[in-house]
């Protein structure tokens, strides 16, 4: 069944339909959820929160781009989990390590173990530059560099101008510059910047 | 509007910046674009820049992707909506049409009330005057009851529905009555002085002003009251006896003689006034009352009846019912309906 008729579906209250849109999107809404918070637990409450909040509701959805409309529900709970302990996200470099089931699929067959530690180095550089950003810095630069979205969509999702949008950008790729340079040393000669 | 103001206050190196960022995200209008391209190719350090920019996006996109540690699927069982209970949906509604059923019902049988009530204070009314003046009658001297004797064959024989006229009349034959008794009482009286009284004119004096009354009574009882009732003198009553099948009312004379009776001749003008008072007094009986015959002889007259009043009790009767029973069941609906609320 294709999306629109399970959408029509869950909004006259079949939830298996509903769940169907769920394992469709789940990942996405986690892995935005996870780089806007920092943590996988966080992340995963934030996740099922986005989708309970989506299912009630549901009836407001018009139609449209049902995934720009979930993210911006996923984005929303974020800024709420962060106002409400007001911290900053803080990535533990035990989640980068190969013992890690879910980076599993970082491990590439072609590089070395020297070079897979390079490559976890500078994954973790990246990340604390991610979470070294404002909120709203670090949810667009996610948005347009992790998930690959325009600034029309990212506009749509943070609901904000596309000026607002560029303006963010703009200055979340600035503060990443100058944190990623700090990081040069320790990174290889392919990835120092 | 605001990015227009925020354009004003960025500085030159903010407006660059932004134009680099945009076009590495490819978010320049083809003319800027151009624009910005043919700048690019002039600038060494521009292009630079644009080179670092676009691997640190490339890093970014290369950021592993987590799987999801679970399903964030609903439970059905919590989140089904709940089944529809339309009589627990229409409670509210419930309440209300049973609280206008009971209004209804007691408006139902108000309304029974008030009519059956009306018709019984009219048949009332129209009995009591008649049973006044039955009263009347029946209390009246001998003299009366001989005439009510006289005319009682005519009273059984009078229409029904003239009630009111009958009321009426009887009110004047009241008074012709008490009237003819007083001359009776005084042509006894006279009747029996005669053999000592020498001078006849003294009983005629004395009957003169009853006779001038009487006659006064005689002009005002002159017309029949009903044509149906026909007055005839003694002559005639021996024949009228006789004729059974005589349709026309037959005023008997007394089988007593009676100081009223026109047989009585003991001085001319007390028979002339006694005359005089005969068809005065069986003129009483022109009134077309009923009069029963008791058993000790005393007429009374009967009061009529009145009319059977129809009363439409039939359908208030039925819509009585209806709303009686309709209120029952609304009331154990909503019984049932509040006590599966509160379990």
């Amino acid at each position: 069944m294709d999306e629109a008729g399970l959408i029509k579906d869950a909004q006259k209250g079949d939830v298996t339909a509903y769940n169907r849109l769920v394992i469709q999107y789940q990942e996405v809404v986690y892995n935005v959820a996870y780089r806007i918070m920092g943590d996988p637990p966080s992340a995963e409450d934030v996740a099922q929160e986005t989708f309970i909040a989506a299912y009630k509701a549901l009836h407001r959805f018009q139609g449209g781009n049902f995934k720009a409309w979930l993210l911006r529900i996923a984005t929303n709970r974020c800024y709420d989990e962060l106002r409400r302990h007001k911290r900053r996200p803080q990535s533990s470099l035990d989640e980068l390590t190969e013992d890690n089931e879910s980076f599993a699929f970082m491990r590439t067959p072609e590089v070395g173990p020297e070079g897979q530690q390079q490559r976890t180095e500078m994954m973790q550089a990246i990340e604390e530059c991610l979470n070294a950003l404002s909120d709203d810095q670090r949810v667009t630069a996610v948005l347009c560099d992790v998930e690959g979205y325009d600034y029309s969509a990212i506009a749509e999702i943070t609901a904000v101008s596309l000026g607002t949008v560029k303006s963010r950008m703009n200055r979340a790729r600035r503060k990443l510059r100058d944190c990623l340079r700090g990081f040069g040393e320790l990174l290889p000669a392919t990835y120092r910047l | 509007m605001l990015d227009f103001i925020r354009d004003l206050t960025k500085s030159a190196e903010e407006k660059r910046q932004e134009m680099l960022t945009a076009y590495v995200d490819g978010a320049l209008s083809p003319r800027h674009q151009s624009a910005f391209e043919q700048q690019l190719s002039q600038d060494p350090s521009l292009q630079a820049e644009v080179e670092q920019m676009q691997q640190h996006k490339l890093m970014m996109r290369q950021l592993p992707r987590r799987r999801v540690p679970r399903n964030f699927t609903l439970d059905p069982a919590l989140y089904s909506p709940p089944q529809r209970q339309p009589l627990l949906q229409l409670y509210p509604a419930m309440r209300v049409a049973t609280v206008l059923t009971a209004v209804f019902l007691i408006i139902a049988v108000s309304a029974e009330l008030l009519t059956f009530s009306g018709s019984a204070d009219l048949a009332t009314e129209s009995t009591a005057p008649i049973a006044m003046q039955s009263e009347s009658v029946t209390t009246n001297g001998a003299a009366a009851d001989d005439m009510a004797d006289a005319v009682s064959d005519d009273m059984a024989e009078a229409e029904m529905p003239v009630v009111e006229d009958a009321a009426s009349e009887m009110e004047a034959a009241e008074m012709v009555v008490e009237e003819a008794e007083e001359m009776a009482v005084e042509a006894e009286s006279a009747e029996m002085a005669s053999p000592e009284e020498s001078d006849g004119e003294v009983a005629g004096a004395a009957a003169e002003p009853p006779l001038d009354e009487d006659a006064s009574m005689l002009e005002i009882a002159a017309t029949p009251p009903k044509p149906e009732v026909e007055i005839q003198t003694e002559e005639q009553f021996a024949e009228a006896e006789t004729d059974a099948d005589s349709e026309t009312t037959v005023v008997s004379p007394p089988p007593t003689a009676s100081p009223s009776s026109p047989r009585m001749t003991t001085t001319a003008v007390t028979g002339r006034a006694v005359e005089a008072t005969v068809p005065a007094a069986t003129e009483i009986a022109a009134a077309p009352t009923s009069v029963v015959e008791t058993d000790d002889g005393v007429p009374a007259v009967a009061p009529p009846t009145p009319p059977p009043v129809r009363q439409p009790v039939s359908t208030l009767r039925v819509v009585q019912i209806g709303l009686a029973i309709l209120l029952i069941v609304m009331i154990t609906a909503v019984v049932y309906t509040r006590r599966k609320l509160n379990s």
